[in-house]
């Protein structure tokens, strides 16, 4: 019998590839019979390439048919088959065959009647020696797995027959079969269809083979198959293509027994897959794979259809196809090739920063060692004291549960959001879960030396001169800012000043690596949540950097959502209160400290503990400002080799450093000048210190940047910067070893060890502490149980400027406690559950302390609802002679919220975390098809090997000069970062 | 490329380098002076206070109740009542409360002595009580008339008085009106310096009760006595009562309330030299018994000199003045002979701080002996109540300011009087009563009770002020 072949091509209209379609459809050496295209999306015009070829026949629908549906609706229009020699080819606009594509693949179609389909090649549509496609096969768990997926054609798979399934595009199928086994399935209209449709027919007991000879040139166009584009979602969109067609297929090929069972996974699959897409730094496929899960689980309308198709053709059963799938081990060799491209691709991101070989060891016992000399009086501590600082919660679980919407137990009390920096305490007191005030001791002693790593490794980025960068890193951990926040006892500017260089370190690779990014995003949250004073200069760092972070923007633009989140409860509370700049208030106990002058500023030092040059300046009987001119003498160096950046290679990297210290000397100053919080009489002012953190990072970094451009000349200037930087910093850290420093190793309990008795067995004991301040004030607030947690301040409560009712009814209270007075008190004391009165003169009262003491002793004394416990080194302590009922926690205080922030913040922690996980990067190489618009046929993975080795190179912070500066330097990247001349 | 377009750009190079570097330079220069002088925006806290006036508290005036009597029989010590005395309490606005104190260590039969109490009033303003009691005795032992203002409980009152030698008898009386146990020091100064006795400290007042506690206990065969009344926890209000005998011959009895605190500049207005006394005194030449004497203790480390004005208060004499030098620590004695018969005001500046009182006597042969003592008084400012314990009794008011004062004194009969700058003027009253002053503009007042043979004085006391108001810090 005459074979017979009747060509469908599905056009959308309008398309401009149908033209070399259509023609090469005319140049074919054996023409098909009959031509039947059908124009989607049609408004009733015919495509003009369309209308000069004059096919068999012309359909045409307004709809937009998906390939499926278009195919079926075409073969409806021809008439039924009568013969099994009727064949039907199906293409698209962007198809090309060339001219021997229709007769190699009768070719092979001829040679059996067992055969059904036939397939070509698929190759691009401007490269015909680049395969895009031969033959498709699964997994035994139903993963597509394309047989050839870009690559050269060599000839090497010109010895395939017999394979399990082709692409539709292209392929050669008998009428017959294709209208026995239910056509293509319209549930699968982008990837899998061809698939899924030589499945059935091999079900049905048909062959499926692939004609080498055969080649069909494919654009991409997205008719058939999916588009090929590389803008920003497709990844997210073709994921969930693969995806959807996948689980669907798995459903309509499972037997029914099983089928409750699959569909039952279906969701909680998708959700386990999408921590996997994360840990494998693959966050485009997470959206994807939980849509996929929850379209298959409840919007998948084909899925009976599908099934009855399947259940219909199958003859043969399963074991038909079981060999042609993918076997075991090639689908092992697979994977190993993949990771190992990956891990080629990661290579660079590690480069050898050889720690021990290069002096880091050395810098971290230094530093330890120095850290140790300095709190020589702090050793032994298990808790700390003084300044800022206070013990933690003893419960783990407390400093957990404390994040979020709940009660604020801090004074009367009151009910609204934490703090963000009590998330960063409760991963530090977790450390040293067995007793979290432990934890701070350790970060007093680590923080130099985790300061001198993180600027090591930071500079490690930019140069491999050992010297240079233990340069760096001692100038980091000796910085002005961190002994004076170690000094005063302020643990969240200590953090704030050890995370910066982590920051800019990950955020050095970030643009590259999803990992970096998420960690940069984590650091971001944890330095803002240390120094919200930072936020701003923060913020217009973010904004630089996004705005020159080129193609990775997307990676940038997610960079701050964790600070967000973070700060969103808080933020929300004081905007809405109408005070948005107290968001940025120091958090922690509010310690008030002297503020510093500009020049002090200029140089480093942030006041408050007057940087213990005034001590040694009153010591030595020498003026205030010769010692000015003595620090500027010692800070000048760093200075000079920091605007001496600006002259050599990198300038960029110089400048964004020099923008970085711009933002952190106007951030200092800004706050030398604010004060948002009260602590009693006094006003808090923000402390410049984290500022200047900024600032002396962004002076050192420059200073770096100039070093390293010195080359070999760098040996004199670094030894010079070094020595004064560190000779600036004698005087304050002498503070910390000869006590002038307020950090007290164990101290004594806030309250008396009446009360720390009875609190540890209620641990909500009231007690009301009245402290002399100024002739005629007090200072009156109700502690509970054993005394004031780090973890129990509230920004919120130090910067309200008002007096609440409680507050106000407290301050009634204690006034009339302390005085002779008339005043009814037993109903206060009740509503506040006031067991104790702590009149708290300190261990060396002044006159006006001890004639208020005494008046308050008398009027304590004389009130028949206290008695006298007895005095301690610090006050007097009276109870209550009723026993008095504290006040309990209230339940559930956070109502709705709580449960809404803990999720919002589980679930973008959750999600950054495990991006910033180092480890199962399954992305670097990204296998990304390019538009072959450019024709170079480039390799891709080439391409990406070099991008990621450009890449991995020296990069600045905020900005790449191989893209920002093409005139300035065209030298591959590594040879412009400083350092790697010969001699290195 | 070429050698010349290579070269041509590095020179750019190197000028694009330069002119970055002077940019940069320039932007350092720019922020760095920028921060230096610019006003920089800033947001200024303020800490969060709040004033709080203490609620003025209850003003209370215990009484010492009955005069009592110690028993006669050493073995027993029994301390009995004798008869009630007359009582005068009143105050601003309502009727103070009456609150009967409970006695420990009193025989029981006796009338209780009282405490009167008078709550703050809505609108805050400071109350005022005061009570004063009058009796007139006459038994074997216990015979005179004797007037007591009773007075606010406070922790530290300074009794000038008393004696424990051969026929004298002093009971030091402890009240406790307060809801508050206290615990009360008595510190008994004679000429011998101070009475390290045991028994002295530790004595419990319960809450509404009163402990009597016998003066010889403590220092015994001590013929001039200083008590030193100290409380913790809840306050007392402390008296002495002193009775004298001269053989079988009851010499008279008096309760000595609180004098002003130490201080180096003492007023004690209303003293009355009685004549009689002093002939008799001159008469029998059996020492200094009955001549006026100034019972003076330096409290400090340090001896006094003290310079002693005796004045009439008529004004009219010029009085005399005398100086004398005390030893501290001990208990001394000024007589003041020269003065003549008189009501006298007598001032004592000192070197040191002292505590002082004036002792005088009566003796009309038919009528009786009586003695009593003058307390140095505390000036009284702003509102005051003066109580008048008895019948026949004269308000002395002393003013120690360079100005003229008029006072207005409401009772049952309001009258205005008008004290002479450093002058005193008086006021005869025949019936008990509890004058209010509205404003007593710092004079002293001293209130006497004599009539031939009989002689009492008290001191009027300041109404304590309430404790001054603080301003109170969110902690």
């Amino acid at each position: 019998m005459l074979q017979t072949v009747t060509a469908i091509i599905v056009v959308r209209q309008g398309a401009a590839r149908v033209q070399r379609t259509l023609e090469s459809l005319r140049a074919q050496t054996r023409r098909p019979d009959s031509v039947v295209v059908i124009e989607t999306g049609s408004n009733g015009d015919v495509t003009p390439a369309v209308a000069a070829f004059v096919p068999t026949q012309h359909l045409a629908t307004k709809e937009k048919l998906t390939f499926p549906a278009a195919v079926a609706a075409a073969v409806r229009a021809v008439e039924p088959p009568v013969h099994a020699q009727q064949w039907l080819w199906l293409l698209a606009q962007d198809t090309a065959p060339e001219p021997e594509a229709l007769e190699q693949l009768l070719a092979v179609g001829e040679v059996s009647p067992s055969v059904a389909v036939a397939g070509p090649k698929l190759v691009e549509w401007d490269d015909r020696t680049r395969l895009r496609g031969f033959g498709v096969t699964m997994t035994h768990f139903g993963a597509t797995v394309p047989l050839v997926d870009d690559e050269l054609d060599q000839g090497q798979h010109d010895g395939a027959s017999d394979v399990l399934g082709v692409h539709e595009a292209g392929m050669l199928v008998r009428h017959e079969v294709f209208n026995a086994i239910g056509g293509l399935d319209p549930a699968l209209p982008v990837v899998d269809g061809g698939l899924d449709f030589c499945v059935r027919a091999r079900l049905a007991g048909h062959r499926v083979v692939v004609a080498p000879g055969a080649r069909v040139a494919i654009g991409g166009d997205g008719v058939v198959g999916p588009r090929l584009s590389q803008r920003t979602g497709a990844e997210r969109v073709s994921h969930r293509q693969r995806r959807v067609a996948q689980l669907h297929r798995r459903l309509a090929y499972a037997p029914a027994a099983a089928l409750v069972l699959h569909w039952l996974s279906l969701v909680p699959l998708g959700v386990a897959r999408a921590i996997g897409w994360l840990v494998g730094k693959r966050p485009g496929a997470v959206g994807g794979e939980l849509a996929a899960a929850f379209q298959v689980a409840f919007a998948d309308s084909h899925l009976a259809a599908a099934r009855r198709n399947v259940s219909k053709s199958k003859r043969a059963g399963w074991a038909v196809v079981a060999p042609l799938r993918l076997p075991a081990s090639e689908l092992r060799r697979r994977r190993m090739l993949s990771r190992e491209a990956a891990l080629n691709a990661a290579h660079g991101e590690w480069r050898e920063l050889d720690f021990f070989g290069s002096g880091g060891g050395w810098v971290f016992v230094a530093t330890l060692a120095a850290s140790v000399a300095i709190g020589v009086r702090l050793l032994g501590a298990s808790v700390l004291g003084g300044g800022g600082l206070l013990p933690l919660n003893t419960s783990v679980g407390q400093l957990w549960s404390g994040i979020g919407w709940g009660f604020r137990d801090v004074g009367v009390g009151f009910i609204g959001p934490s703090d963000p920096f009590q998330a960063v305490l409760a991963l530090l007191g977790s450390l040293t879960f067995w007793n979290p005030s432990f934890s701070i001791v350790l970060l007093w002693f680590a923080a130099m030396p985790l300061a001198a790593i993180g600027a090591w490794l930071l500079a490690a980025r930019f140069t491999r001169r050992g010297g240079i960068r233990a340069v760096f890193a001692l100038a980091w951990a000796f910085a002005p800012p961190l002994l004076a926040a170690l000094s005063a006892g302020r643990p969240a500017a200590v953090l704030a000043h050890v995370l910066l260089p982590w920051l800019v370190f990950a955020a050095v690779t970030a643009r590259r690596s999803w990992s970096a990014a998420g960690a940069t995003a984590l650091l971001a949250a944890g330095v803002a949540a240390c120094a919200p004073s930072l936020i701003p200069a923060l913020a217009v760092a973010w904004l630089v950097w996004t705005a020159a972070s080129g193609r990775s923007v997307f990676r940038a633009l997610f960079v701050p959502l964790p600070a967000i989140a973070l700060f969103l409860p808080l933020a929300l509370t004081q905007i809405g209160a109408g005070h948005p700049l107290r968001i940025f208030a120091d958090p922690g106990v509010p310690v008030p400290s002297d503020a510093a002058s500009t020049w002090q500023l200029l140089l480093g030092f942030p006041g408050g503990a007057t940087s213990g040059w005034h001590h040694l300046a009153d010591a030595l009987g020498w003026s205030p400002s010769a010692m000015t001119i003595v620090l500027i003498v010692l800070i000048a160096p760093l200075a000079v080799l920091a605007l001496l950046a600006l002259f050599l290679r990198p300038t960029v990297r110089a400048a964004g450093a020099l923008l970085g210290a711009f933002l952190g000397l106007a951030t200092a100053a800004i706050c030398s000048q604010s004060a948002l919080q009260v602590s009693g009489e006094h006003t808090v002012g923000l402390w410049a210190g984290s500022g200047l953190s900024l600032y002396w990072l962004g002076l050192t970094g420059a200073a770096l940047c100039a070093l390293a451009g010195l080359g070999r000349f760098s040996v004199g200037p670094s030894w010079v910067a070094g020595i004064g930087a560190l000779a600036a910093i004698v005087p304050l850290a002498l503070s910390g070893v000869l006590g002038s420093s307020p950090v007290r190793a164990n101290p004594s309990g806030q309250l008396p060890a009446y009360v720390m008795a009875e609190a540890s067995t209620q641990p909500r004991t009231a007690t009301l502490v009245v402290t002399p301040g100024e002739p005629g004030t007090i200072t009156a607030g109700i502690v509970h149980g054993t005394g004031e947690t780090l973890d129990r301040q509230s920004t919120l409560a130090s910067t309200d400027a008002s007096l609440s009712p409680s507050s106000s009814e407290l301050a009634r209270l204690a006034v009339n406690l302390v005085s002779r007075s008339g005043f009814d008190a037993s109903d206060d004391l009740t509503r506040f559950g006031i067991g104790f009165m702590f009149l708290n003169t300190g261990s060396a009262p002044d006159v006006s302390q001890q004639a208020f003491s005494s008046r308050a002793e008398t009027a304590l004394d004389g009130n028949a609802l206290l008695a006298r416990v007895g005095a301690t080194s610090t006050g007097t302590l009276w109870s209550t002679t009723k026993d008095i009922a504290p006040v309990p926690l209230p339940d559930n205080p956070g109502g709705w919220r709580q449960p809404l922030i803990v999720l919002m913040l589980a679930v973008v922690f959750g999600v950054f975390a495990l991006l910033a996980v180092p480890i199962g990067n399954t992305a670097a190489p990204r296998r990304r098809m390019r538009r072959p618009k450019d024709g170079a046929g480039v390799p891709a993975e080439a391409v990406a090997g070099e991008d990621a080795q450009a890449e991995a190179s020296d990069e600045p912070v905020l900005d790449d000069e191989s893209t920002q500066e093409p005139d300035v330097d065209r030298e591959p990247a590594y040879a412009a970062a400083g350092g790697y001349d010969e001699e290195a | 490329m070429t050698e010349q377009t290579n070269r041509r750009a590095s020179l750019t190079r190197a000028g694009v380098r330069v002119l970055a570097g002077a940019a940069g330079i320039a932007a350092s220069v720019v922020v760095v002076t920028a921060v230096t002088t610019l006003p920089l925006p800033s947001s200024q806290a303020h800490a969060v206070s709040r004033s709080v006036t203490p609620v003025p508290a209850t003003a209370t005036a215990a009484c010492p109740g009955p005069l009592l009597q110690l028993g006669s029989d050493a073995s027993t010590s029994a301390i009995s009542a004798l008869s009630t005395p007359q009582v005068v309490s009143g105050g601003a606005g309502a009727k103070p409360d009456a609150v009967d104190l409970s006695t420990t260590n009193v025989n029981p039969g006796g009338a209780a002595p009282r405490a009167y109490r008078q709550p703050a009033t809505d609108g805050g303003k400071e109350p005022l009580v005061a009570a004063a009691q009058t009796v007139t005795e006459k038994t074997a032992e216990v015979s005179g008339t004797a007037a007591a203002n009773c007075v606010q409980p406070d922790f530290d009152q300074w009794l000038v008085g008393g004696a424990t030698s051969l026929g004298a008898t002093t009971l030091v009386i402890l009240d406790n009106p307060g809801d508050v146990s206290a615990t009360v020091a008595v510190q008994p100064y004679s000429e011998q310096g101070l009475a390290e006795a045991a028994g002295g400290t530790g004595i419990v007042v319960k809450p509404h009760s009163q402990r009597v506690v016998p003066l010889a206990g403590l220092v015994p065969n001590a013929s001039a006595t200083v008590v030193h009344v100290t409380s913790t926890g809840g306050t007392v209000s402390a008296q002495l009562q002193e009775s004298e005998v001269s053989g079988v011959t009851p010499q008279g009895v008096e309760w000595v309330g609180p004098t002003a605190a130490p201080a180096k500049k003492l007023v004690i207005p209303g003293a009355l030299f009685d004549g009689t006394a002093l002939s008799a005194a001159t008469a029998t030449d059996s020492g200094d018994g009955g001549v006026p004497v100034l019972r003076v203790l330096p409290v400090g480390t340090k001896d006094a000199k003290l310079s002693i004005g005796v004045k009439p208060a008529s004004g009219k004499g010029a009085g005399t003045a005398l100086t004398a030098s005390v030893g501290h620590g001990v208990v001394s004695e000024v007589p003041l002979e020269k003065a003549g018969k008189g009501t006298y005001t007598i001032t004592v500046d000192s070197s040191e701080p002292i505590v002082a009182s004036v002792h005088t006597s009566t003796v009309v042969a038919k009528k009786g002996t009586d003695f009593t003592w003058y307390a140095a008084a505390t000036p009284l400012k702003g509102a005051a109540a003066i109580p008048i314990g008895g019948g026949n009794a004269t308000l002395h008011l002393t003013n120690t300011s360079s100005d003229a004062v008029t006072l207005t004194l409401e009772g049952k009969q309001s009258s205005t009087i008008t004290v002479p700058a450093n002058g005193s003027a008086s006021h005869a009253f025949t019936k008990p009563d509890v004058l209010r002053v509205p404003d007593a503009k710092g004079v002293v007042a001293s209130v006497t009770f004599a009539s031939p043979g009989q002689l009492a004085a008290y001191v009027a006391y300041p109404t304590s002020a309430s404790a001054s108001a603080l301003t109170v810090y969110k902690r």
